[in-house]
């Protein structure tokens, strides 16, 4: 675009021709664009190329616009303070600006493009509460709180400063379904996670229950929980949950046998104190019946033993508090070891029918029992040699005491 | 430069007198250096072969002007010296554009505005040594003509405004006494005196002074009718198109 000028030649320069104009204007002019060299005072004729556009002006002018296209995108989202991430199955993200006014919609699979296709366009409201309102009255509509009425959502803040602004608006969210008996799960997730989700292409609220799940081991690779609905997950972490606590129970069970091992493999204390069989926080009858099979394997392994204990126990110079742990038991049981030993069934029986114990025999009991204790190796084997060895002294005993009775 | 001094000059020259021959010489130089770059189409300098012809022919000229023969010192030593310039340029087998143009001048077509075009001539002649003048007066305010683009404001209104202000400043005889004796712009004092905006004044500066300069010498009547606020419609143009000289 060229526009025609006149003036007269003022001065020439090896590169330039000064021209006064008309209107006063002085204009500094190439040779080319008048098309040979004047002379001063010569009033010449040159066209103007102010306005002509330069190749090198039209590209970076292409260049800055296609920029600007392009990178409107970013601009844009980097003007989101708050991203809203929710799904009830239907996925959509609700883009908020600083002062929390809802700027961008956007639907993240299918089902979320026909739920907000079914959002008036116009006289939206700039609230989220009121857009997830509206929102659900649109899901409700079309089905989606048909067998739940469960909603995940995130809030993903810019600014990670301002934790109690970003709490309020969860709260004001939470705070805005009340009516609407929906079970809104909204929690606060960093843009980390966000964009982890983002490069796994899946919804935070799924990406977060599967970082749940794989830490459980119940899936392996996100794919799995793809295309579920947020109940399907749900039940897949209840049904984890139950699992889990039968696994616990029959750990449990299995703790309380072999603990009951335990106790077996170490029957000589257990014989001196009865305490040690039962199980925390309960007393020797009780334990008997609430665990009368675990008690009944012992009795049956040693059943004089058993039956010895419970006399002894019963006995009130020999019951432990109930409330003791298995290795408080452990001094008592040693203090009572050689009690325990003269209270053997034979010895009892000789003790009620006579009441006149031989305190000599007793020392002498008092004194070989312990070193049996420490000296027997933990094994039937040895707990039977035991009550053999046991066996024929209590009966001598008995015989000499009858033999004394007799003799009074 | 003024016709009777430039006569006197003349006169001067021709008895003898080096430095009136000088002065015209050294007043005259942009001009003969204009003339062989026009007649060459490109450009020279003083150390060129060219120029010291020129500047030759232009010494005859001073010999061989007569004043009463109706003719201007300028146009009579641009004659002479694009004479000797395509002589030089036919010895040596050159034909540069001005040979060819002179040619179409012979053309009957040419012949019936020839009348016109002397005329027209004449008038630019006067108006080339208004211009050789006010561009040796502007050096003396260390101004150039080339500078002086960059210093007008691009709008025709603003351009306007400031020819206002050089009226204006020429109204301050007081001013314009210090800017011709200390050839500075008193800008300080006009502005307070005028109301304008000093660093208007001082944006514009060279331009203004052009103005006031072109303003103050009347004498320069073709130049100052370009710098003139035109009230009513078109101004007739000083000088008409040279032509194809």
């Amino acid at each position: 675009m060229t526009h025609p000028h006149q003036g007269v030649v003022v001065e020439v320069t090896n590169k330039i021709v000064v021209i006064l104009e008309r209107d006063g204007q002085f204009s500094n002019v190439s040779f080319k664009q008048i098309g040979y060299v004047p002379v001063i005072g010569e009033t010449v004729t040159y066209q103007s190329k102010q306005l002509a556009y330069k190749p090198l002006a039209v590209i970076t002018m292409a260049a800055l616009m296609l920029l600007s296209v392009l990178s409107f995108g970013r601009f844009y989202e980097a003007e989101a303070a708050y991203i809203v991430v929710v799904d009830i199955n239907p996925s959509f993200e609700v883009r908020l600006n600083e002062a929390e006014e809802v700027i961008d919609i956007v639907a993240k699979n299918k089902a979320g493009r026909s739920l907000l296709a079914g959002l008036p366009d116009q006289d939206r409201p700039a609230m989220i509460e009121d857009v997830l309102k509206q929102v659900f009255v649109v899901a409700e509509q079309q089905g989606y709180f048909v067998n739940a009425r469960t909603v995940a959502a995130s809030v993903i803040a810019k600014d990670t400063k301002n934790q109690q602004k970003t709490d309020a608006l969860v709260e004001r969210m939470k705070q805005s379904v009340l009516n609407e008996r929906i079970d809104l799960e909204a929690t606060i997730e960093t843009t980390a996670t966000y964009q982890a989700a983002e490069t796994e292409a899946i919804s935070i609220n799924y990406y977060k229950h599967f970082k749940s799940l794989n830490a459980l081991g119940e899936v392996e690779k996100i794919d799995e929980i793809k295309g579920k609905s947020l109940n399907e997950i749900r039940a897949m972490f209840s049904k984890k949950a139950e699992t889990e606590k039968g696994n616990s129970q029959r750990v449990s069970e299995r703790d309380k046998n072999s603990n009951a091992n335990n106790e077996q493999v170490i029957r000589p204390k257990s014989k001196q104190n009865p305490a040690t069989e039962m199980p925390n926080n309960q007393s020797v009858t009780k334990g008997e019946k609430n665990h009368s099979g675990k008690e009944s394997q012992s009795n049956a392994e040693k059943p004089s033993s058993a039956k010895g204990i419970n006399k002894g126990a019963n006995q009130p110079g020999t019951q432990q508090p109930e409330k003791q742990q298995d290795t408080e038991m452990t001094k008592p049981e040693r203090q009572a070891t050689g009690k325990e030993n003269e209270r053997s069934p034979a010895i009892d029986q000789a003790q009620k029918e006579e009441q006149k114990p031989k305190n000599d025999k007793r020392k002498n009991n008092d004194k070989e029992q312990p070193k049996a204790d420490v000296s027997l190796p933990n094994s039937d084997l040895t707990e039977e040699t035991q009550g053999n060895q046991a066996k024929p002294n209590q009966e001598s005993q008995a015989a000499k005491a009858r033999g004394k009775g007799n003799g009074h | 430069m003024e016709k009777q001094r430039m006569e006197a000059l003349i006169n001067r020259a021709k008895t003898g007198d080096v430095i009136a021959r000088e002065t015209m010489i050294k007043h005259y130089k942009p001009y003969i250096l204009n003339v062989v770059h026009h007649v060459l189409s490109r450009y020279v300098t003083w150390s060129d072969e060219e120029t010291s012809l020129a500047l030759i022919a232009f010494n005859r000229a001073i010999d061989t002007f007569k004043h009463d023969q109706g003719k201007s010192f300028v146009n009579y030593a641009y004659l002479l010296i694009k004479r000797d310039l395509i002589d030089y340029l036919r010895k040596n087998k050159v034909a540069p554009r001005e040979l060819l143009s002179s040619e179409e001048e012979t053309h009957p077509y040419h012949d019936q505005k020839a009348v016109e075009q002397y005329q027209e001539a004449i008038q630019q002649s006067e108006l080339t040594e208004e211009i050789l003048e006010f561009k040796a007066v502007l050096a003396s305010y260390q101004i150039s003509l080339s500078e002086l683009e960059a210093s007008a404001p691009k709008h025709k209104r603003s351009r306007r405004r400031l020819i206002e202000m050089s009226e204006a400043f020429c109204q301050h005889t007081t001013l314009v006494q210090q800017l011709t004796t200390k050839q500075r712009l008193p800008a300080t004092a006009f502005s307070k005196r005028s109301g304008f905006q000093k660093k208007t004044i001082e944006k514009h500066r060279k331009y203004l002074i052009a103005l006031i300069l072109l303003k103050i010498n009347p004498q320069w009547q073709r130049l100052t009718t370009f710098v003139t606020l035109q009230t009513g419609g078109e101004q007739d143009d000083p000088s008409s198109p040279r032509g194809s000289r």
